[in-house]
């Protein structure tokens, strides 16, 4: 009688025992009366429970479905967002780019922005813009002074040549072939 | 999952009600079946039915699609079933008189709708969970891993709390065995 279990027996039964449990259950049920009896009733009850579980009606999807579309619009009710870390990440990344970008910008910059960074300080030197012709102006004005041009007036400028004695010096026509030796890159 | 239901579900996702809809129509039947199981009433089974999936499109972001669209709204209305049989105690009102095949005449009709209130009876006792793990057993033919992954209890829970209603079952149903 040691086997005797009424769980076993309906454990037995709903094939929920292991291969070796079942087996040792079998062999203990077909000596035992108890057991033979218990798995009769649990077999009458589901029969009687079987006959129960057809009576299901047939469900009308109109009725349903008004009945979700009611509650749907009383209650305001769309689809909840999951939280998704991108939502986070994506504009951040990109203003974090943006900035990396407008920070570490190429050199030149706009040709206004270089002549107020890389014009000396010398009265001196616009003096020298000023007494350049209006050709060679046109000619700044469209490609404006880039950096190396302005780099290679300064250069010269501070060289410890005195321009500024010769500038003196100098009338307007030999300013102006000074200016374009200068920009030009000519020997003066 | 299939692509169309896929494709059905991302719409539905984006708030396409028509989509949504669609979804229902495909699965109304197996939801409505399960509510009716649980609650054993017509009106709480639409009810039922109806809540389940207004939780599902509203939870709908939260689907991922590791299972199949139907599990995830089993899922829901296990939960709010068993919620509302906690709630609202019910199971008190009787299924429908429906004979079983073969019993026609006064005294077998007679002791059919005895049996009937008294396997309602015998229901109606049973606690939540011991309820929705027979239903899942019993009329669902679902395995006790099933069971254990759908209710997300042990194995070892599952099998107690079965073998619980059965016997719960056979004591209400004694004279009937």
């Amino acid at each position: 009688m040691k086997n005797c279990s009424q769980e076993k027996v309906l454990f037995y039964l709903e094939g929920m025992l292991s291969e070796k449990e079942s087996e040792d259950f079998f062999s203990h049920l077909e000596t035992c009366g108890e057991c033979q009896k218990e798995l009769k009733r649990i077999q009458r009850l589901k029969e009687i429970l079987a006959n129960e579980r057809k009576e299901i009606p047939e469900p009308n999807l109109s009725r349903i479905l008004s009945d979700f579309r009611r509650k749907r619009l009383a209650k305001r009710i769309k689809p909840e967002r999951r939280f998704s870390w991108r939502l986070v990440f994506l504009p951040v990344g990109a203003l974090a780019i943006i900035l990396f970008l407008f920070l570490f910008r190429p050199f030149p910059p706009t040709a206004d922005k270089a002549t107020e960074v890389y014009l000396p300080v010398d009265l001196s030197y616009y003096e020298i813009i000023e007494n350049i012709p209006s050709e060679v102006k046109e000619e700044l004005g469209t490609r404006l002074l880039t950096k190396s041009d302005l780099e290679k007036l300064e250069g010269e400028i501070l060289s410890g040549f005195d321009y500024f004695a010769l500038l003196e010096e100098l009338d307007k026509k030999e300013k102006e072939v000074l200016v374009e030796n200068l920009i030009g890159g000519g020997d003066l | 999952m299939s692509e169309k239901e896929k494709e059905l579900i991302e719409k539905a996702k984006e708030g396409d009600e028509k989509s949504f809809e669609v979804l229902m129509e495909e699965n109304y039947q197996r939801v409505f079946n399960l509510a009716f199981r649980l609650l054993r009433n017509e009106d709480d089974a639409y009810e039922l039915t109806s809540d389940t999936f207004l939780r599902a499109y509203q939870s709908l972001g939260k689907f991922r699609g590791a299972s199949s669209f139907y599990t995830y709204l089993y899922r829901i209305c296990l939960n709010l079933g068993i919620n509302r049989i906690k709630k609202k105690k019910i199971l008190t009102v009787p299924v429908k008189d429906k004979e079983i095949p073969g019993v026609n005449g006064p005294i077998e009709v007679y002791q059919n709708k005895r049996l009937k209130e008294a396997i309602e009876n015998a229901l109606r006792h049973l606690s939540p969970r011991e309820r929705v793990v027979f239903l899942l057993r019993h009329n669902e033919d679902r395995t006790i891993k099933e069971i254990t992954q759908l209710l997300d209890i042990k194995e070892g829970t599952v099998k107690a709390t079965y073998f619980h209603a059965i016997k719960k079952l056979q004591e209400f149903l004694r004279e009937y065995l």
